[in-house]
């Protein structure tokens, strides 16, 4: 699933397409509800920060029947110039709780960031589906 | 043929009232009796009069520009007399094409005995009909300002509704959230519960979640905003229907609630409120 984030409503957008997949995968709620609130802080980071960006959502099988939902949220927006701040709790440029990367890299089961100034940002985490 | 145009320009104007009064007095097939009724009443009459004074000018003066705008002034007017009456766009565009031939009803003789030129009749219609065109115009641009004016309050009003506020007993109040909180809704919430607080004159407000399918960190940080809002006016806020994968997440992403009096559920919420009364 590849979702564009350009205003607010995307965010929603997102959410519901996430919600669709994770109810497909058989999920279970406490699943849902993490990886949903992970779609729903990284899209809204590209709705604020980028202004436009995507989000998109893959659905892992391994052969031992492991299952998991990586998200990769990309924008060519103004990237980070402090990440190590920025995955602080509290920091945020925006007047914002500051707790949408941390909360993420907390709750995902692999957290990956790579942003350069003036270029854009890239998050990709995983999350395995018990 | 000048010296005809001026003729019937003038006698359009001398005879305007009674044009007007021909517009309500003629029974429009497709009119209903009651809005005939509208029709002929004074207030349009008089204010029909107008056009078809500027009709008259129209066929002899020589700036066209100015009595073009006086006719737009006159349309948007129309427009809003019409609008009030009650009047739908196509009864208003309908009575209008009808002054096409209504000019003609104070020329009766003259054309029984086909007194003006067949050229003179065609120039009249050539200087009246782009200006009945340009009343319809204007008078369907207003209606549709209108139209979109209504679109808007009562797309408002459907918002308010998602903000419902729901006394309870005397001082207390429940406000329960259902759907997604975008910013916009986050901002409606926050006005509604503040107005509400104070024109109910409320003690005690019960912020119910139970229905808000997820709380990240911008809502978390809303809901953190409309309860401090709301104990800045004095009112105690409580908030309820946290959902256990909700709690999870909110836990999950940091976030921390223990600055804000949460409730299992609403009756747990208001059985406290209801002893401190009792007290
Ligand atoms: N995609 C992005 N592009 C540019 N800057 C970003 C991006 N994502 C995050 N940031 C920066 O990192 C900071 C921290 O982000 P984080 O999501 O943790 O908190 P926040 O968005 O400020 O607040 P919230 O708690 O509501 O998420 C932001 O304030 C912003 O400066
Ligand atoms: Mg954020």
């Amino acid at each position: 699933m590849v979702i564009d984030i350009n205003a607010e409503k995307d965010i929603m957008k997102a959410r519901t397409g996430g919600r669709n997949r994770l109810r497909d995968m058989n999920a279970g709620a406490i699943d849902q509800a993490r990886v949903l609130s992970a779609i729903s802080e990284l899209a809204r980071n590209i709705y604020l920060y980028a202004g436009n960006g995507r989000l998109t959502l893959e659905i892992i099988e391994e052969p031992a029947g492991k299952r998991g939902v990586r998200l990769t949220a990309e924008d060519h927006g103004p990237g980070i110039s402090m990440v190590n701040k920025a995955l602080e709790k509290g920091y945020s440029t925006s007047g914002g709780l500051g707790a949408g990367l941390p909360g993420v890299k907390n709750m995902m089961d692999e957290f990956d960031i790579d942003s350069t100034p003036g270029k854009g940002t890239k998050v990709t985490v995983l999350k395995w589906i018990s | 043929m000048k010296q005809e145009l001026k003729y019937i320009g003038e006698k359009i104007i001398e005879n305007a009232y009674q044009l007007s009064m021909t517009v309500g007095g003629k029974n429009l097939s497709e009119l209903e009796r009651e809005k005939d009724d509208i029709l002929s009443s004074a207030i349009h009459v008089e204010y029909r009069k107008k056009i078809f004074e500027l009709f008259g000018i129209s066929l002899f003066t020589d700036d066209m520009e100015n009595l073009i705008e006086k006719v737009d002034e006159w349309s948007n007017q129309a427009a809003e007399i019409a609008l009030h009456s009650g009047l739908s766009i196509s009864d208003s565009l309908r009575v209008i094409s009808s002054y096409r031939t209504v000019v003609w009803e104070v020329f009766t003789k003259e054309l029984a005995e086909r007194q003006f030129a067949a050229i003179t009749i065609l120039d009249v219609s050539k200087t009246i009909d782009p200006l009945l065109d340009r009343i319809g115009r204007v008078m369907s641009e207003v209606y549709e300002r209108h139209n979109t004016n209504l679109m808007n309050n009562a797309y408002s009003a459907l918002e308010e509704l998602s903000v419902p506020v729901v006394p309870v007993t005397d001082g207390v109040a429940i406000i329960p959230i259902v759907g997604s909180i975008d910013t916009q809704r986050a901002m409606l919430i926050m006005e509604v519960s503040l107005n509400e607080s104070a024109r109910l004159n409320l003690t005690d407000v019960i912020l119910d979640v139970s229905g808000v399918p997820i709380i990240d960190t911008m809502v978390a940080n809303q809901i953190f905003q409309i309860i401090s809002a709301l104990n800045l006016t004095g009112v105690k806020a409580y908030l309820t229907g946290i959902r256990p994968e909700i709690a999870q997440t909110i836990v999950g992403l940091g976030v921390d609630f223990s600055h804000i009096n949460t409730r299992a559920n609403m009756r747990q919420a208001l059985s406290e409120i209801g002893f401190k009364k009792v007290e």
